[in-house]
């Protein structure tokens, strides 16, 4: 049995221009210790699908319209306030793309740090900033004594994401939901948050979704990647057989429109047009419009593509436009 | 002939009862017209200090910065004002780089009129009308607020907002860095389009290798205020001398290969 096996999320915002179907339809599942990558543009849905679970949509306008999260079997989605913040930053925890918005520039990192041990594990103080200092050296910040009584500000960019990587760690959850965690940083510094995450899962056997729109971050990352479009889950496969063999147009237009994919002074290939606005229904295939490397005339139109198996684990949406 | 030239510059911030910071510490670099070249390194390297000393946004503490045979840090303030119409600035997050209260309209209308003052009715909605065709933008939109428009449209209204003055040194800081791979990609041929087009000058600062070695022709890497290498980009990807240059190569991550 998986660790967490998500079905038929629908996470709609209900605004005053209609209702956005920001996740319409989502379904995956998280083995222990695995990571599993969702990719996609801004505004696929794929931050909304880790909100809803954890129960961080703002309601109203959000609404959980269908599906279920069984997370140790309980569902994330219909327990309730009070059993979700047992979970909540105990067994789930997450961390965000900027960590200087994530943490409370008027607290130290010590009351920060120490508030889900005294919360969760009913720890004294002492105990727990003992706990804290440690978790600080785990994820390679100098002098951690001194440093857990600072402020955010006077931490740099990485320093600010190792605190936060230390603190949603520190209850040893079983999964981690890493939402663009390195965005924000430089590419060495982007290199050393993601070894961390590697090593710290690695220690510890935490399973993380990892949601980025890097598609190269998540080729060095993830065992299992999602590509989301419009609220939807396009294509997903291993790492190696989503990139060796992508299969679904969206895919393979994401992947033709990287830099490093062309020799220099060659045009790079973009894709058309805009994402679809999901506040509109959207009948066919979302992906129709801007569908280029497939065949745009043979894409449905009636009814939205269901994904189905082609074997050895990798999932496609079945639109014969966008498979051609 | 190297268009824009810096000698030794160095741009140096007080700090009480410390040493100074030496955010940019002895550049010298000659960007030669039509060229793009770029400029990497990591955050708090020197690479905006550079630009914003460049611009004249900073006064630099020593060396010199010429641009068309003119040596810029000898003019006073009125007369930087002016030649700055000869070089504009794109910056990282157009959410933070356009007036939220002016429409594309009045924004470019704005910039326009730095170079030509008189321009008005008929003239100035032509004028503007161009510009947004020249970066890809529907002038239906002209009345249209910054916040009406995604991130990708809205960088291409401060590029547009940039074109305005009709520079000849484009000064681009991280111009694609808050964008998603699909926008970036069209932003990018967006820029190398209007380099060669209307025969600017680039100045593209990323901390993206692989963005760089796309658009630049040549790039330069700054460690610590200082430039350490500075080659053809192709020639300085596949062979980095500086031992910052490998660790930064080292640090991209890159696709597992796909035979």
């Amino acid at each position: 049995m998986p660790l967490l096996e998500v079905t038929d999320l629908k996470t709609h915002f209900h605004t005053r221009n209609g209702i956005v179907r920001a996740v319409d339809g989502v379904s995956f599942s998280l083995e222990k210790g695995q990571t599993v990558g969702i990719v996609g543009e801004s505004g696929s849905g794929k931050s909304v699908t880790c909100y809803s679970m954890l129960g961080l949509v703002p309601m109203p306008p959000g609404k959980i319209e269908a599906g279920s999260a069984i997370f140790d079997s309980i569902d994330l989605l219909s327990c309730g306030e009070k059993v979700l913040r047992q979970v909540r930053g105990k067994r789930i925890s997450m961390i965000f793309q900027d960590p200087m918005t994530s943490l409370n520039p008027y607290l130290r990192i010590a009351t920060q740090i120490t508030e889900p041990l005294c919360l969760h594990m009913g720890m004294g103080k002492k105990t727990a900033l003992g706990h804290a200092i440690r978790a600080l050296g785990e994820v390679g910040i100098p002098e951690p004594e001194k440093r857990i009584q600072m402020y955010p500000h006077e931490f740099s960019g990485g320093m600010r994401q190792r605190v936060m990587i230390a603190m949603a760690l520190i209850t040893k959850p079983e999964i981690l939901i890493a939402d663009e965690p390195t965005t924000a940083l430089d590419v060495t510094v982007q290199k050393q948050i993601l070894d961390l995450i590697k090593d710290r899962q690695q220690e510890l056997g935490t399973a993380v979704i990892f949601i980025t729109h890097d598609l190269a971050v998540i080729s060095e990352v993830c065992d299992e990647i999602n590509v989301m479009y419009a609220g939807r889950i396009v294509e997903r496969a291993g790492a190696n057989e989503l990139f060796s063999n992508p299969r679904h147009a969206y895919t393979r237009a994401l992947l033709k429109s990287i830099p490093a994919m062309h020799a220099k002074g060659e045009q790079l290939y973009t894709i058309p047009g805009l994402p679809p606005d999901v506040s509109q229904p959207i009948n066919g295939c979302a992906f129709h419009p801007r569908n280029e490397l497939g065949e745009r005339s043979k894409c449905l139109t009636d009814k939205r593509p269901k994904l189905k198996d082609t074997g050895a684990g990798h999932w496609v949406q079945d639109c014969p436009g966008c498979l051609a | 002939m190297s268009y824009l030239q810096l000698i030794d510059l160095k741009t140096h911030f007080p700090v009480k009862n410390s040493e100074p910071i030496r955010a940019v510490d002895g550049v010298s670099l000659d960007i030669h017209k039509g060229e793009i070249l770029g400029l990497v390194g990591e955050s708090g390297c020197g690479k905006s200090t550079l630009s914003r000393t460049v611009m004249q946004l900073i006064a630099p503490t020593g060396g010199q910065v010429i641009l068309n045979g003119e040596e810029l840090t000898s003019l006073n303030a009125a007369e930087v004002r002016w030649r700055r119409l000869d070089f504009q600035m794109i910056f990282q997050d157009p959410y933070a780089s356009l007036n939220p209260r002016m429409t594309v309209f009045s924004t470019l209308a704005e910039a326009l009129r730095t170079r030509q003052a008189h321009l008005a009715g008929g003239e100035l909605n032509q004028a503007i009308a161009d510009l947004m065709e020249r970066v890809g933008l529907d002038w239906r939109y002209i009345r249209n607020y910054p916040h009406e428009f995604s991130g990708g449209q809205r960088q291409r209204i401060a590029i547009a907002r940039a074109l305005a003055p009709q520079p000849k040194l484009i000064i681009a800081d991280e111009p694609v860095s808050a964008l998603d791979v699909s926008i970036q990609s069209q932003i990018l041929n967006l820029l190398k389009g209007l380099v060669s087009d209307l025969d600017l000058t680039m100045l593209f600062i990323s901390h993206d290798l692989s963005v760089v070695r796309y658009i630049a022709d040549r790039i330069a890497v700054m460690h610590f205020g200082k430039i350490v290498e500075l080659g053809a980009s192709e020639q300085l990807m596949e062979n980095p001398r500086h031992d910052y240059t490998k660790e930064l190569l080292a640090a991209i991550p890159r696709i597992r290969d796909t035979a």
